[in-house]
C-alpha cells in the first residue's frame, strides 16, 4: 500500500509539478520528430511486435498538425499463419484540444500502405511474397513539451487492414500499436506570443 | 571532368569557416523560401491542394467492404467549381477464398452550389462528378489453387461530399460517389472440390454495368495560388 502512495506522489511531482508551472506557449509551425523502439500487438499473434518507429510532423495552428510516419519491424515473426513482418508507411492529422498548452492531448487518424509478408509453414517463400495493402489507422496520444526543443509523447494507434495477397490465405492486419518517448521539436517562424494570454 | 574536380576542390579548401557559416545560412534560408507557402487569398480559383485520401468500397460484389488509400490533387478553376485528381489502390477480401484489387486514376469536377470561400471557415458542401480508368485483378487465396482474372475498363462517378476545414489552409473531405464501371465484369462465385473444400471460380463475363459505393475521405493543404499574378 506504502508503495502505490510512494509511486502515486512520485508521478504527481513529475506530472503536476511541470504543469503548474507551465506558461503558454505557441505551438503553430512548430516541425516536431521522434525516433523509438516500439511494441505492436496484433490480433492474430499471441506474441508482441518490435518496432523502430520514426514521426515527421508539422502544427500548422495551435489545434491542426500534419504528420508522416513509419514503422520498420525490427524482430521477424516466427508464429505459424502470423505474418512474418509487417513494416508500414503512413500519412495523416491529428487535432489537438489544448491551444497554447504545454500539454497537448490529441486525436488523428493516419492512411497508408503496409509492406507484408505471411508466415506460412511448408510454403516456400517465393511463392509467399512480401504484398502492399491499405491500411487506416486513427490514434490518441499526448505530448508533453517541457523543454525548449524537446517533448514527451505517449501515443496509441489502432491498424485497421487486411494482408490480401494472391494465392496466400487472407490475414489481419488489425493490431494496437504504442509508442512513447523523447521527441525533439524546431519553431520554424518565430512570433511573439503574450504568455499571459492562453 | 577534372576541371570540375579542380574547381570544387578549391572552392571548399579555400572557404574560410566565417565563408562556410555564411553558405550555410544562406542555405537555411532558401530552404525556409522554399517551405514558405503562398497566404491564403480570398478569392478561391486558381488554388492548388495537394491531399492524401482513404477510400472505402461499400456494396460492391456480394456486399463485401474493401479499404483502400490514394492521393489526390484540386485545380480550383473558379469560386463555384474545383476539380480533383486522383488516384487510388483499393483491395477487398472475397470472402476469405479470393481477393479484388481495385487501381484506380481519374478526376473529378466539385460544383458548389452555396458561393463561399475558404476563409468563411464553414463547411462546403457540393456535388461531385467525374470519370476514372481502373485496373481490377481478382486472385484466388486459396493456396494450392493458382488463378488470376484481370481487365481494363474505365468507370464513371457521381455523388455528394463536403469540405470541412480545419485550418485556414487545410481541409478534411468527406465524398460518397457511385461508381459505375464500363467494361467487362469479373465475376467470381465458389464451388466445393472433391474433399469438400471450397475454392472461387473467377469467370471474365461480358459487358456489364458493376458498380460501387466509394466513400472517401481526404485531407487536403492548399500549397500555391496557380493564378496568382493573374489576379493583380
Amino acid at each position: 500500500m506504502k508503495r502505490r502512495t510512494d509511486l502515486f506522489a512520485f508521478l504527481c511531482f513529475l506530472f503536476v509539478v511541470p504543469v503548474s508551472a507551465q506558461e503558454a506557449i505557441s505551438r503553430t509551425t512548430i516541425v516536431h520528430a521522434h525516433l523509438t523502439i516500439a511494441p505492436g500487438l496484433r490480433s492474430i499473434q499471441k506474441s508482441p511486435v518490435v518496432y523502430l518507429q520514426g514521426a515527421l510532423g508539422y502544427y500548422f495552428g495551435e489545434q491542426f498538425s500534419l504528420r508522416g510516419s513509419g514503422w520498420y519491424q525490427v524482430v521477424t515473426g516466427k508464429e505459424a499463419n502470423g505474418l512474418a513482418y509487417s513494416h508500414s508507411l503512413l500519412a495523416g492529422g491529428s487535432w489537438h484540444f489544448w491551444p497554447k498548452h504545454a500539454i497537448d492531448p490529441y486525436v488523428g487518424c493516419m492512411t497508408g500502405l503496409a509492406f507484408s509478408r505471411r508466415t506460412e509453414p511448408g510454403i516456400n517463400y517465393s511463392i509467399n511474397p512480401m504484398h502492399v495493402d491499405p491500411i487506416l489507422a486513427p490514434h490518441v496520444g499526448v505530448r508533453f513539451f517541457g523543454e525548449e526543443i524537446f517533448h514527451l509523447f505517449a501515443e496509441a494507434e489502432y491498424v485497421f487492414g487486411q494482408f490480401l495477397a494472391p494465392s496466400v490465405a487472407p490475414t489481419s492486419l488489425r493490431e494496437w500499436r504504442f509508442s512513447f518517448g523523447l521527441g525533439f521539436h524546431l519553431r520554424t517562424h518565430f512570433t511573439y506570443v503574450d504568455p499571459t494570454k492562453k | 571532368m577534372s576541371g570540375n574536380v579542380f574547381y570544387r576542390s578549391r572552392l571548399l579548401s579555400n572557404t574560410t569557416p566565417l565563408m562556410k557559416r555564411f553558405l550555410f545560412f544562406n542555405a537555411l534560408l532558401i530552404a525556409q523560401h522554399a517551405f514558405a507557402l503562398d497566404p491564403v487569398e480570398p478569392t478561391p480559383s486558381g488554388r492548388f491542394d495537394l491531399g492524401i485520401r482513404s477510400t472505402t468500397s461499400l456494396f460492391g460484389e456480394a456486399g463485401i467492404t474493401g479499404l483502400g488509400m490514394g492521393g489526390q490533387f484540386r485545380i480550383r478553376l473558379s469560386d463555384r467549381i474545383n476539380t480533383e485528381w486522383f488516384a487510388d489502390y483499393i483491395t477487398t477480401n472475397l470472402n476469405d477464398l479470393a481477393t479484388r484489387s481495385d487501381y484506380h486514376i481519374g478526376w473529378s469536377v466539385l460544383f458548389y452550389p452555396l458561393k463561399t470561400t475558404r476563409q468563411n471557415f464553414r463547411p462546403l458542401p457540393y456535388l461531385i462528378g467525374g470519370h476514372c480508368f481502373d485496373l481490377t485483378r481478382v486472385s484466388s487465396s486459396v493456396p494450392y489453387l493458382l488463378q488470376s482474372v484481370s481487365r481494363y475498363s474505365s468507370a464513371i462517378q457521381g455523388g455528394l461530399g463536403v469540405h470541412l476545414p480545419v485550418h485556414e489552409r487545410i481541409d478534411f473531405s468527406v465524398n460518397a460517389q457511385y461508381m459505375m464501371h464500363l467494361g467487362k465484369h469479373i465475376h467470381t462465385h465458389y464451388g466445393r472440390d472433391a474433399y469438400d473444400r471450397p475454392y472461387p471460380i473467377i469467370e471474365l463475363e461480358d459487358a456489364a454495368l458493376e458498380g460501387h459505393l466509394l466513400l472517401t475521405f481526404s485531407l487536403n493543404v492548399f500549397i500555391i495560388d496557380l493564378w496568382k499574378g493573374k489576379k493583380g
